[in-house]
Protein backbone atom coordinates (compact mmCIF):
# COMPACT_ATOMS: atom_id res chain seq x y z
CA UNK A 1 0.00 0.00 0.00
CA UNK A 2 2.90 2.34 0.82
CA UNK A 3 4.61 1.77 -2.38
CA UNK A 4 1.50 1.85 -4.03
CA UNK A 5 1.27 5.47 -2.41
CA UNK A 6 4.90 6.25 -3.89
CA UNK A 7 4.45 5.07 -7.18
CA UNK A 8 1.78 6.46 -8.20
CA UNK A 9 3.01 10.18 -7.70
CA UNK A 10 5.77 8.87 -10.51
CA UNK A 11 3.41 7.41 -13.17
CA UNK A 12 3.47 10.56 -15.27
CA UNK A 13 7.36 11.61 -15.03
CA UNK A 14 7.67 6.93 -15.78
CA UNK A 15 5.41 8.06 -19.16
CA UNK A 16 7.18 10.91 -20.03
CA UNK A 17 10.92 8.83 -19.50
CA UNK A 18 11.88 11.23 -17.02
CA UNK A 19 12.62 8.79 -13.89
CA UNK A 20 15.76 7.33 -12.69
CA UNK A 21 16.29 3.76 -14.10
CA UNK A 22 16.09 2.44 -10.67
CA UNK A 23 12.99 4.14 -10.20
CA UNK A 24 12.00 2.91 -13.55
CA UNK A 25 12.47 -0.82 -12.37
CA UNK A 26 10.93 -0.42 -9.22
CA UNK A 27 7.48 1.11 -11.16
CA UNK A 28 7.41 -1.80 -13.73
CA UNK A 29 7.30 -4.42 -11.26
CA UNK A 30 4.78 -2.70 -9.34
CA UNK A 31 2.46 -2.28 -12.40
CA UNK A 32 3.05 -5.95 -13.48
CA UNK A 33 1.22 -6.72 -9.99
CA UNK A 34 -0.94 -3.73 -9.46
CA UNK A 35 -3.61 -3.88 -12.10
CA UNK A 36 -4.72 -0.47 -10.70
CA UNK A 37 -1.62 1.17 -11.34
CA UNK A 38 -1.74 -0.38 -14.87
CA UNK A 39 -4.44 1.19 -15.55
CA UNK A 40 -3.71 4.63 -14.16
CA UNK A 41 -1.06 4.18 -16.59
CA UNK A 42 -2.79 3.83 -19.11
CA UNK A 43 -4.91 6.14 -18.70
CA UNK A 44 -2.42 8.84 -18.16
CA UNK A 45 -0.47 7.80 -20.94
CA UNK A 46 -3.25 8.11 -23.66
CA UNK A 47 -4.15 11.68 -22.20
CA UNK A 48 -0.62 13.04 -21.90
CA UNK A 49 0.49 11.31 -24.99
CA UNK A 50 -2.67 13.49 -27.38
CA UNK A 51 -1.02 17.00 -25.75
CA UNK A 52 1.09 16.97 -28.38
CA UNK A 53 -0.83 16.54 -31.57
CA UNK A 54 -2.65 19.19 -31.10
CA UNK A 55 -2.77 21.86 -34.18
CA UNK A 56 -1.39 25.06 -33.18
CA UNK A 57 -4.08 27.99 -32.52
CA UNK A 58 -4.39 30.54 -35.53
CA UNK A 59 -4.19 34.08 -34.94
CA UNK A 60 -6.30 37.09 -36.05
CA UNK A 61 -5.70 37.73 -40.05
CA UNK A 62 -5.30 41.43 -38.84
CA UNK A 63 -2.63 41.09 -35.99
CA UNK A 64 0.25 42.35 -38.75
CA UNK A 65 -1.66 45.11 -39.32
CA UNK A 66 -2.19 46.38 -35.62
CA UNK A 67 1.35 45.62 -35.30
CA UNK A 68 2.40 47.96 -38.33
CA UNK A 69 0.26 50.66 -37.24
CA UNK A 70 1.79 50.69 -33.89
CA UNK A 71 5.18 50.63 -34.83
CA UNK A 72 4.72 53.89 -37.61
CA UNK A 73 3.06 55.73 -35.45
CA UNK A 74 6.01 55.03 -32.81
CA UNK A 75 8.13 55.76 -35.61
CA UNK A 76 7.11 58.87 -36.01
CA UNK A 77 6.66 59.79 -32.13
CA UNK A 78 10.30 58.47 -32.23
CA UNK A 79 11.44 60.88 -34.79
CA UNK A 80 9.86 64.19 -33.43
CA UNK A 81 11.32 63.37 -30.07
CA UNK A 82 14.69 63.10 -31.41
CA UNK A 83 14.15 66.04 -33.51
CA UNK A 84 13.91 67.73 -30.18
CA UNK A 85 16.62 66.25 -28.80
CA UNK A 86 19.02 66.88 -31.32
CA UNK A 87 17.74 71.01 -31.10
CA UNK A 88 18.44 70.60 -27.39
CA UNK A 89 21.98 68.83 -27.74
CA UNK A 90 23.42 71.84 -29.62
CA UNK A 91 22.16 74.93 -28.24
CA UNK A 92 20.86 74.75 -24.90
CA UNK A 93 23.79 72.25 -23.76
CA UNK A 94 26.43 74.25 -24.44
CA UNK A 95 24.77 77.70 -23.13
CA UNK A 96 24.18 75.89 -20.06
CA UNK A 97 26.87 74.54 -19.31
CA UNK A 98 28.65 78.28 -20.25
CA UNK A 99 26.34 79.74 -17.96
CA UNK A 100 27.17 77.09 -15.27
CA UNK A 101 31.05 77.65 -15.71
CA UNK A 102 30.67 81.50 -15.44
CA UNK A 103 28.49 80.98 -12.32
CA UNK A 104 31.00 78.71 -11.09
CA UNK A 105 33.62 81.01 -11.59
CA UNK A 106 32.01 84.11 -10.19
CA UNK A 107 31.03 82.65 -6.58
CA UNK A 108 34.91 81.08 -6.52
CA UNK A 109 36.00 84.54 -6.61
CA UNK A 110 33.68 85.89 -4.82
CA UNK A 111 34.14 83.44 -1.92
CA UNK A 112 38.15 83.25 -2.09
CA UNK A 113 38.24 87.12 -2.07
CA UNK A 114 36.27 87.09 1.22
CA UNK A 115 38.21 84.32 2.55
CA UNK A 116 41.35 85.87 2.44
CA UNK A 117 40.11 89.14 3.71
CA UNK A 118 39.30 87.08 6.65
CA UNK A 119 42.37 84.97 6.82
CA UNK A 120 44.51 88.42 7.08
CA UNK A 121 42.18 90.01 9.99
CA UNK A 122 42.38 86.56 12.07
CA UNK A 123 45.91 86.71 11.43
CA UNK A 124 46.97 90.01 12.29
CA UNK A 125 45.10 89.34 16.00
CA UNK A 126 46.83 86.32 16.60
CA UNK A 127 50.22 87.49 15.58
CA UNK A 128 51.51 87.79 18.89
CA UNK A 129 51.34 84.54 20.02
CA UNK A 130 53.66 84.12 17.47
CA UNK A 131 57.62 83.28 18.60
CA UNK A 132 60.60 85.20 16.82
CA UNK A 133 61.73 85.21 14.18
CA UNK A 134 63.49 81.67 13.93
CA UNK A 135 61.09 79.66 14.97
CA UNK A 136 58.89 81.36 12.32
CA UNK A 137 61.46 80.13 10.39
CA UNK A 138 62.27 83.42 8.67
CA UNK A 139 64.93 82.23 7.11
CA UNK A 140 63.06 80.43 4.76
CA UNK A 141 61.04 83.69 3.87
CA UNK A 142 62.89 83.88 0.26
CA UNK A 143 61.35 80.38 -0.43
CA UNK A 144 57.83 80.48 0.51
CA UNK A 145 55.77 81.34 -2.92
CA UNK A 146 54.02 84.29 -2.59
CA UNK A 147 50.29 84.57 -1.62
CA UNK A 148 50.22 81.72 0.50
CA UNK A 149 49.41 82.35 3.99
CA UNK A 150 53.09 81.62 5.34
CA UNK A 151 54.13 84.34 3.13
CA UNK A 152 51.63 87.04 3.94
CA UNK A 153 52.24 86.01 7.93
CA UNK A 154 56.29 86.29 7.55
CA UNK A 155 55.66 89.58 5.92
CA UNK A 156 53.32 91.18 8.64
CA UNK A 157 55.84 89.95 10.97
CA UNK A 158 59.08 91.33 8.86
CA UNK A 159 56.86 94.27 8.39
CA UNK A 160 56.47 94.58 12.41
CA UNK A 161 59.99 94.21 13.23
CA UNK A 162 61.18 96.62 11.32
CA UNK B 1 16.33 34.65 -46.31
CA UNK B 2 19.11 33.45 -44.08
CA UNK B 3 18.41 34.22 -40.29
CA UNK B 4 21.41 37.04 -40.24
CA UNK B 5 20.27 38.78 -43.42
CA UNK B 6 16.49 38.96 -41.44
CA UNK B 7 18.57 40.71 -38.57
CA UNK B 8 20.30 42.92 -40.65
CA UNK B 9 17.59 44.42 -42.55
CA UNK B 10 15.28 44.78 -39.47
CA UNK B 11 18.06 46.60 -37.51
CA UNK B 12 17.85 49.22 -40.58
CA UNK B 13 14.39 49.51 -39.78
CA UNK B 14 12.98 47.17 -43.18
CA UNK B 15 9.33 47.00 -41.89
CA UNK B 16 9.13 44.49 -44.69
CA UNK B 17 11.77 42.33 -43.78
CA UNK B 18 10.08 42.77 -40.40
CA UNK B 19 6.57 41.78 -41.87
CA UNK B 20 8.03 38.36 -43.20
CA UNK B 21 9.88 37.56 -40.07
CA UNK B 22 6.63 38.25 -38.50
CA UNK B 23 4.88 35.45 -41.25
CA UNK B 24 7.66 32.75 -40.04
CA UNK B 25 7.01 33.51 -36.86
CA UNK B 26 3.84 34.73 -35.70
CA UNK B 27 2.05 31.07 -34.85
CA UNK B 28 4.89 30.20 -32.65
CA UNK B 29 4.59 33.52 -30.52
CA UNK B 30 1.10 33.30 -30.96
CA UNK B 31 0.20 29.57 -29.46
CA UNK B 32 2.89 30.46 -26.80
CA UNK B 33 1.39 33.48 -25.78
CA UNK B 34 -2.26 31.67 -25.82
CA UNK B 35 -0.97 29.11 -23.42
CA UNK B 36 0.49 31.20 -21.43
CA UNK B 37 -3.09 33.92 -20.99
CA UNK B 38 -5.51 31.52 -22.00
CA UNK B 39 -7.00 34.29 -23.45
CA UNK B 40 -7.54 34.87 -26.99
CA UNK B 41 -7.36 38.97 -26.99
CA UNK B 42 -4.98 39.06 -24.56
CA UNK B 43 -2.95 36.73 -26.72
CA UNK B 44 -3.26 38.54 -29.47
CA UNK B 45 -2.39 42.11 -27.50
CA UNK B 46 0.43 40.41 -25.74
CA UNK B 47 1.45 39.33 -29.37
CA UNK B 48 1.83 42.56 -30.87
CA UNK B 49 3.92 43.68 -27.73
CA UNK B 50 6.44 40.79 -28.74
CA UNK B 51 6.97 41.90 -32.73
CA UNK B 52 7.34 45.52 -31.08
CA UNK B 53 9.92 44.72 -29.00
CA UNK B 54 11.70 42.80 -31.45
CA UNK B 55 11.46 45.24 -33.96
CA UNK B 56 13.26 48.24 -31.55
CA UNK B 57 15.12 45.75 -29.45
CA UNK B 58 17.15 43.96 -32.28
CA UNK B 59 19.75 45.66 -32.30
CA UNK B 60 20.93 44.93 -28.74
CA UNK B 61 20.87 40.68 -30.43
CA UNK B 62 24.32 39.92 -30.66
CA UNK B 63 23.28 36.34 -32.02
CA UNK B 64 25.33 34.50 -29.16
CA UNK B 65 21.83 32.76 -28.80
CA UNK B 66 19.48 31.40 -31.21
CA UNK B 67 17.12 33.47 -32.58
CA UNK B 68 13.94 31.07 -31.69
CA UNK B 69 15.76 30.98 -28.02
CA UNK B 70 15.63 35.04 -27.71
CA UNK B 71 12.28 35.12 -29.80
CA UNK B 72 10.56 32.64 -26.97
CA UNK B 73 12.52 34.35 -23.90
CA UNK B 74 10.68 37.76 -25.00
CA UNK B 75 7.42 35.97 -25.61
CA UNK B 76 7.25 34.18 -22.37
CA UNK B 77 8.26 37.63 -20.44
CA UNK B 78 5.80 39.51 -22.42
CA UNK B 79 2.95 36.90 -21.84
CA UNK B 80 4.06 36.54 -17.92
CA UNK B 81 4.38 40.27 -17.48
CA UNK B 82 0.90 40.76 -19.54
CA UNK B 83 -0.97 38.50 -17.06
CA UNK B 84 0.46 40.04 -13.78
CA UNK B 85 -0.66 43.32 -15.01
CA UNK B 86 -3.87 42.17 -15.96
CA UNK B 87 -3.71 40.63 -12.27
CA UNK B 88 -3.54 43.81 -10.60
CA UNK B 89 -5.59 45.82 -12.82
CA UNK B 90 -8.33 43.27 -11.90
CA UNK B 91 -7.84 43.75 -8.37
CA UNK B 92 -8.36 47.05 -8.80
CA UNK B 93 -11.43 47.12 -10.64
CA UNK B 94 -12.96 44.46 -8.13
CA UNK B 95 -13.25 42.26 -11.09
CA UNK B 96 -11.90 39.60 -9.50
CA UNK B 97 -15.53 39.52 -7.14
CA UNK B 98 -17.31 38.24 -10.68
CA UNK B 99 -14.71 36.23 -11.30
CA UNK B 100 -13.14 35.15 -14.72
CA UNK B 101 -13.67 32.25 -17.42
CA UNK B 102 -10.09 30.62 -17.81
CA UNK B 103 -11.01 27.31 -19.42
CA UNK B 104 -9.92 27.32 -23.18
CA UNK B 105 -10.40 23.97 -25.08
CA UNK B 106 -7.58 23.20 -27.54
CA UNK B 107 -9.40 20.21 -29.49
CA UNK B 108 -10.32 20.01 -32.78
CA UNK B 109 -13.33 18.73 -34.33
CA UNK B 110 -12.80 16.21 -37.24
CA UNK B 111 -15.05 13.63 -38.97
CA UNK B 112 -15.94 10.92 -35.59
CA UNK B 113 -17.82 13.62 -33.33
CA UNK B 114 -17.78 10.70 -30.64
CA UNK B 115 -14.34 10.13 -30.97
CA UNK B 116 -13.52 13.71 -31.11
CA UNK B 117 -15.55 14.70 -28.04
CA UNK B 118 -13.97 11.87 -25.83
CA UNK B 119 -10.42 13.31 -26.88
CA UNK B 120 -11.27 16.73 -26.58
CA UNK B 121 -12.68 16.46 -23.01
CA UNK B 122 -9.05 14.42 -21.95
CA UNK B 123 -7.40 17.16 -23.74
CA UNK B 124 -9.62 20.00 -21.55
CA UNK B 125 -8.57 18.24 -18.56
CA UNK B 126 -4.72 17.73 -19.36
CA UNK B 127 -5.08 21.37 -19.98
CA UNK B 128 -7.08 22.46 -16.97
CA UNK B 129 -4.80 20.75 -14.80
CA UNK B 130 -1.74 22.51 -16.50
CA UNK B 131 -3.41 25.71 -15.63
CA UNK B 132 -3.42 25.02 -12.30
CA UNK B 133 0.33 24.38 -11.75
CA UNK B 134 2.58 27.66 -10.01
CA UNK B 135 3.31 30.02 -12.89
CA UNK B 136 7.01 28.73 -13.55
CA UNK B 137 6.14 25.41 -13.22
CA UNK B 138 3.43 25.71 -15.72
CA UNK B 139 5.68 27.86 -18.13
CA UNK B 140 8.54 25.20 -17.88
CA UNK B 141 5.68 22.41 -18.88
CA UNK B 142 4.08 24.65 -21.91
CA UNK B 143 7.53 24.99 -23.09
CA UNK B 144 8.43 21.29 -23.21
CA UNK B 145 5.30 20.04 -23.98
CA UNK B 146 3.41 22.30 -26.58
CA UNK B 147 6.26 24.01 -28.23
CA UNK B 148 8.90 20.44 -27.70
CA UNK B 149 12.05 22.51 -26.67
CA UNK B 150 14.72 20.71 -25.08
CA UNK B 151 15.90 21.09 -21.36
CA UNK B 152 18.73 23.38 -22.58
CA UNK B 153 16.52 25.37 -24.43
CA UNK B 154 14.07 26.15 -21.61
CA UNK B 155 16.88 27.11 -19.45
CA UNK B 156 17.86 29.55 -21.89
CA UNK B 157 14.17 30.99 -22.39
CA UNK B 158 13.85 31.02 -18.59
CA UNK B 159 17.24 32.44 -17.70
CA UNK B 160 17.72 29.56 -15.32
CA UNK B 161 19.73 26.18 -14.64
CA UNK B 162 19.66 23.13 -16.43
CA UNK B 163 19.15 21.71 -13.06
CA UNK B 164 16.54 23.90 -12.41
CA UNK B 165 14.56 23.21 -15.24
CA UNK B 166 14.70 19.24 -14.64
CA UNK B 167 13.29 20.43 -11.11
CA UNK B 168 10.79 22.53 -12.11
CA UNK B 169 9.41 19.94 -14.46
CA UNK B 170 9.95 17.13 -12.10
CA UNK B 171 7.42 19.32 -9.45
CA UNK B 172 5.05 20.22 -12.55
CA UNK B 173 4.72 16.08 -13.26
CA UNK B 174 4.62 14.94 -9.45
CA UNK B 175 1.62 17.80 -8.90
CA UNK B 176 -0.30 16.90 -12.05
CA UNK B 177 -0.55 13.35 -11.92
CA UNK B 178 -2.78 13.47 -8.64
CA UNK B 179 -5.05 15.82 -10.21
CA UNK B 180 -5.06 14.07 -13.79
CA UNK B 181 -5.84 10.96 -12.32
CA UNK B 182 -9.33 12.51 -10.67
CA UNK B 183 -10.23 14.62 -13.32
CA UNK B 184 -9.68 11.42 -15.72
CA UNK B 185 -11.54 9.20 -13.53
Amino acid sequence: MKKHKIFQNKLLRFIDGSVSAKEKQGIQLHIEKCEKCRKDVELLSDAWNRVQHIKRVQSSPFLWNKILFRLTDKTQKELWVYKAAVFIRQTAQPALTAAIVVFGLFIGIKFGNRLTMEDLSSQQSSIKSFQPQSEFGLENFQVLPSGTLGWELATLMDYKNK
Amino acid sequence: MEESEWIEKIKSNDLTALGTFYEVYKDMVYNVCYRLLSNRQDAEDATQDVFIKVFRAIRKFRGDAKLTTWLYQIAVNTSLNYERRKKLTNWLSLDFLIGEEKSISFSNTQNRPDLELEKSESEDIVWQAILSLPQRQRTAVILQRYEELSYKDIAEVMKTSLSAVESLLHHAKDNLTPKLLTLLK
